[in-house]
């Protein structure tokens, strides 16, 4: 059992080190030939001497630099520590001592302020009281009499008189006025519906189409934009190499291999460098770090407290003096006040009743009279108003009428045609106003003269809000207007909305002119929308390497079936994405129908969560009929996660790479289940590169949280311009994440 | 360091490294009711027979990384990274005809039992679950000691239940 239980700590002490260790004792075991007139065998040769220098460096430096970090930090935590807890054992005993002194003191005090502050303020409140008192009692008391006298001075004045004489006068503006608004525009509003329904003598209807179309493509492209994807980067830091042990001091017999070996010992020293030095450094840092910190504590609890005993005493001082000083003062103040203010309050009522009995009863007369004169007059002058009105609006009715129906005659002779009504009329007749559909207004003119119009004579106008695009702002008409004539104006003037405009609200104004008069006016809203509206089916989750099918809803707006095909076309501008299917297709949609359009797409990133730039189009033809341009939050869901520890772009370079991962699991609960992993080289230069190890590498369960690093040496026959390496990891057979990494 | 501190250093050290050995309460004999396979755990040595008969034993004291360049047969224990009070137990028999190193790593093919206990028990464990493969892999790293046990997909599991003290 003692032998085992020694094999145990063995083996233990074993997987410690297995575990923690970083990366060390790189070897490179076989070395290629080298042919003469090739370089690789230099520059391989300067990796390897690089990277043996570089390794140099870090023992060198990682240790000392570690321990000298380690010691520093450990020394402040240890002090600070220290010397808090110090302070405040010194605070408090500082704190208890001052409490009692001040809770003594605070008594004292409050019961001599109290005592003061009671009678003070007893004697003024009291005063008070009985000003209040009398006040009250006074107003009671004098307020009817005072009316019952101003109302008997008020009824012997002439104020009735006035108010009758006043009202004559307003009764006649009054009866002016009346007619004014309403008698005159009755008069013209009765001319004008005589007009309108005299009998029409001819109907007409004529087409406007003489439209100079714009550049289309040129308005539709200058409102469309694409959210550029964001990058997803991982970098990471490594302590820097200073190359105190830089020698390459290769010596071949041609300038290319002397420059190959100079690169390739670079590399290899900044490679031997990153390898060792953060292993070293953390084990010298944490053993410095515990002896610094007991240092600092041992420094720190050698120091003067006494400024925070001084602290504590003070704040209780004052804490204890709170304690001791309100309830002692309240005690006393209640004593003192209840004694003043009895006394100073019947004082006060006595010496004040008399002032305010006269001031009440002089108040009350007073304002009784004023009310009184203003009944009196008001009496009145309702009455001169009312005999005023009744005998003057006849005659200023009458009167009004008659101007009304002359100025609308007139009307008529100067602008003999009207605008009776104008709306928007489609090219693409489906109940939409599409995006770069041709819009045109569809208006309808009476001419109510005995003569026929010159169609030169009426102008269509139009105006629109921002970004409506006005193809022919003004046009006139082609024809004459017959006389007394009911015309339709078909496709008149020509507007569109650029897809910036779809789902806002838009307005259009039409003015209509008649030898430069207004002869009508009208505003328009209307939404512009596309023929389908794209949303998600269901909410995307993506996998990193592994297909998934994203689905759209689309659905058909228009008030008629669409029988041609839908093309739908996908854009994921982003190199975290890669779209495997990007187009689908819809043979055709019901009126107000839906239909599925299903993508493939696949995550390049591990990251949670991507903001995920995609544009979904719909086409029919080669005419765009919907568009969904978003952003949204995708989350990336794969049960494990990789993350390459280092760039693999030393798989550009001849010889051999160490590729370490980490492989985490994200959500699998699946204990008993091992992994299987196969790392290949993609791309042109696939057959460059040999992968040393097993194939798959397999690996026992891990549990859900748990992370493992591996390494994969991967061999780069000849230098290369780069490539994809992919890491494929399968739980028990089962695919559950690809990995690619750029080089 | 003051003393009190490195006692309970020592303290905390002998108790960690005590803890790798196969805890006390799952020793005794299992037997898988559906196919009949056995496992005895004793103190120095354990015992599995397979469903169609066939026993294998191990007596040998638990296997270090030296051992495991050697492709020697044995077993390797380790804590749960995630898991304190879980230790993981790898029964290798390793195929030494298999056994290949380049680039600092060395490989071979092996049958793997492997065992997932817990250290925190208070009674007897009363079942567990054995895995058996004859297609297990080990994975070494002698720069790092990394060391990886794996097997094939579908490897056969067990319902090991109690069958004596």
């Amino acid at each position: 059992m003692s032998k085992l239980k020694a094999n145990c700590v063995w083996n233990k002490h074993s997987f410690l080190l297995g575990t923690f260790i970083a990366l060390s004792n790189f070897s490179f075991a076989q070395s290629p030939p080298i042919p003469p007139p090739d370089t690789s065998g230099a520059r391989q040769a300067g990796q390897n001497n690089g990277f043996a220098d570089g390794a140099r460096e870090a023992a060198e430096r990682a240790g000392p630099e570690g321990e000298r970090e380690g010691r520093e930090r450990g020394y402040n935590e240890g002090y600070q520590r220290c010397y808090d807890d110090q302070a405040k054992r010194n605070y408090d005993i500082g704190y208890a001592d001052g409490f009692q002194y001040g809770e003594n003191r605070g008594a004292t005090d409050g019961e001599r302020q109290g005592r003061s502050e009671g009678d003070r303020r007893g004697e003024s409140e009291g005063h008070s009281d009985g000003l209040n008192r009398a006040d009250r009692d006074a107003d009671a008391a004098a307020t009817p009499p005072g009316r019952r006298q101003g109302i008997d001075e008020a009824n012997q004045t002439d104020a009735r008189e006035r108010g009758y004489r006043d009202g004559l006068v307003a009764g006649e503006q009054r009866a002016r006025r009346t007619a004014i608004e309403v008698d005159y525009p009755k008069g013209r509003k009765d001319y004008r519906d005589s007009r309108f329904a005299e009998p029409i003598e001819n109907q007409d209807e004529f087409d406007l189409s003489v439209l100079q179309p714009l550049n289309w493509e040129k308005e539709f492209y200058k409102n469309f934009k694409i959210k550029t994807a964001k990058d997803f980067i991982n970098r990471f830091a490594f302590a820097s190499p200073d190359y105190r042990h830089s020698n390459p001091n290769g010596n071949y017999s041609t300038p290319e291999e002397n420059s190959a070996y100079s690169d390739g010992y670079r590399s290899g020293y900044d490679s031997g460098f990153s390898s060792n030095y953060s292993g070293i450094y953390d084990r010298a840092y944490h053993h410095a770090f515990q002896m610094g910190s007991s240092q600092g504590c041992h420094v720190a609890q050698n120091q003067d407290f006494s400024s925070h005993r001084r602290r504590g005493y003070d704040s209780g001082e004052s804490d204890g003096y709170s304690r001791g000083y309100q309830p002692a003062y309240d005690r006393a103040y209640r004593w003192a006040y209840d004694s003043a203010f009895r006394s100073a309050s019947d004082s006060a009522y006595r010496s004040s009743y008399d002032d305010y009995y006269r001031s009440h009863y002089e108040s009350a007369r007073r304002d009784a009279y004023e009310s009184q004169v203003r009944a009196l007059y008001n009496a009145g002058h309702q009455q001169g108003d009312a005999e005023k009105f009744a005998e003057k609006y006849p005659l200023f009715a009458k009167e009004e009428y008659a101007r009304g129906v002359a100025d609308e005659t007139t009307d008529f002779t100067q602008r003999p045609v009207r605008m009776l009504e104008a709306e928007i009329s489609e090219s693409i007749v489906n109940g939409l106003m599409e995006p770069l559909e041709k819009l045109r207004f569809k208006v309808q003119l009476r001419n109510f003269a005995n003569h026929e119009i010159n169609p030169k004579d009426i102008s269509l106008t139009m105006t629109a809000s921002n970004g409506v695009i006005i193809a022919l702002p003004q046009t006139h008409l082609t024809q004459n207007l017959k006389v007394k004539s009911f015309s339709k104006i078909k496709n008149a003037l020509e507007f569109s909305i650029p897809e910036s405009l779809v789902n806002k609200s838009s307005t259009v104004n039409i003015t209509a002119t008649y030898m430069g008069r207004e002869i009508g006016v009208k505003q328009l809203q209307f939404n512009g929308k596309y023929l389908t509206v794209m949303t998600f089916a269901e909410k995307p989750q993506l996998l990193e390497g592994m297909p998934t099918e994203i689905i759209f809803k689309v659905k058909n707006q228009s008030t008629i079936a669409e029988t041609g095909a839908l093309n739908l076309s996908l854009k994921i501008p982003s190199t975290a994405v890669e779209v495997i299917t990007g187009e689908s297709s819809l043979t055709s949609l019901k009126a107000s129908g839906e239909g599925l359009a299903k993508f493939k797409i696949l995550a390049r990133t591990s990251g949670m969560t991507l903001n995920l730039p995609l544009v979904l189009s719909s086409l029919q033809g080669t005419r765009r009929v919907g568009l969904l341009d978003s952003t949204s939050e995708v989350p990336v869901v794969n049960d494990y996660r990789i993350t390459l520890m280092q760039s693999p772009s030393s798989l550009k370079n001849k010889g051999v790479s160490r590729l370490t991962y980490t492989l985490k699991n994200i959500s699998s609960r699946l204990v008993f289940k091992g992994l299987q992993l196969k790392v290949k080289v993609l791309g042109a230069n696939s057959a460059n590169f040999s992968v040393i190890g097993p194939q798959p590498q397999l690996l026992s369960p891990m549990e859900k949280g748990q992370a493992i690093n591996f390494v994969v040496p991967v061999l780069s026959k000849n230098a290369n311009s780069g490539g994809t390496v992919e890491l494929e990891v399968r739980e028990d057979g089962k695919l559950v994440v690809i990995h690619h990494a750029k080089f | 360091m003051k003393n009190s501190e490195f006692q309970n250093y020592i303290l905390a050290l002998l108790l960690f490294l005590f803890s790798a050995c196969v805890p006390a309460e799952y020793k005794g004999s299992y037997r898988d009711g559906r196919t009949g396979a056995t496992l005895e755990l004793k103190g120095t040595s354990a015992t599995f027979t397979s469903a169609d008969g066939k026993s294998r034993k191990a007596s040998k004291s638990p296997l270090k990384f030296k051992e495991l360049l050697k492709a020697e047969e044995g077993i390797f224990m380790r804590e749960s990274p995630v898991n304190k009070e879980l230790l993981e137990i790898f029964w290798v028999r390793p195929d030494s005809r298999t056994l290949k190193e380049q680039e600092s790593l060395v490989w071979f093919n092996a049958e793997v039992i492997h065992l997932r206990l817990r250290k925190d028990l208070r009674d007897k464990a009363q079942e567990l679950t054995l895995l058996h493969s004859m297609s297990g892999q080990v994975t070494l790293d002698r720069t790092t000691e990394l060391v990886q046990i794996g097997w094939a997909p579908s490897p056969s599991l067990y319902t090991m239940r109690r069958v004596q003290d």
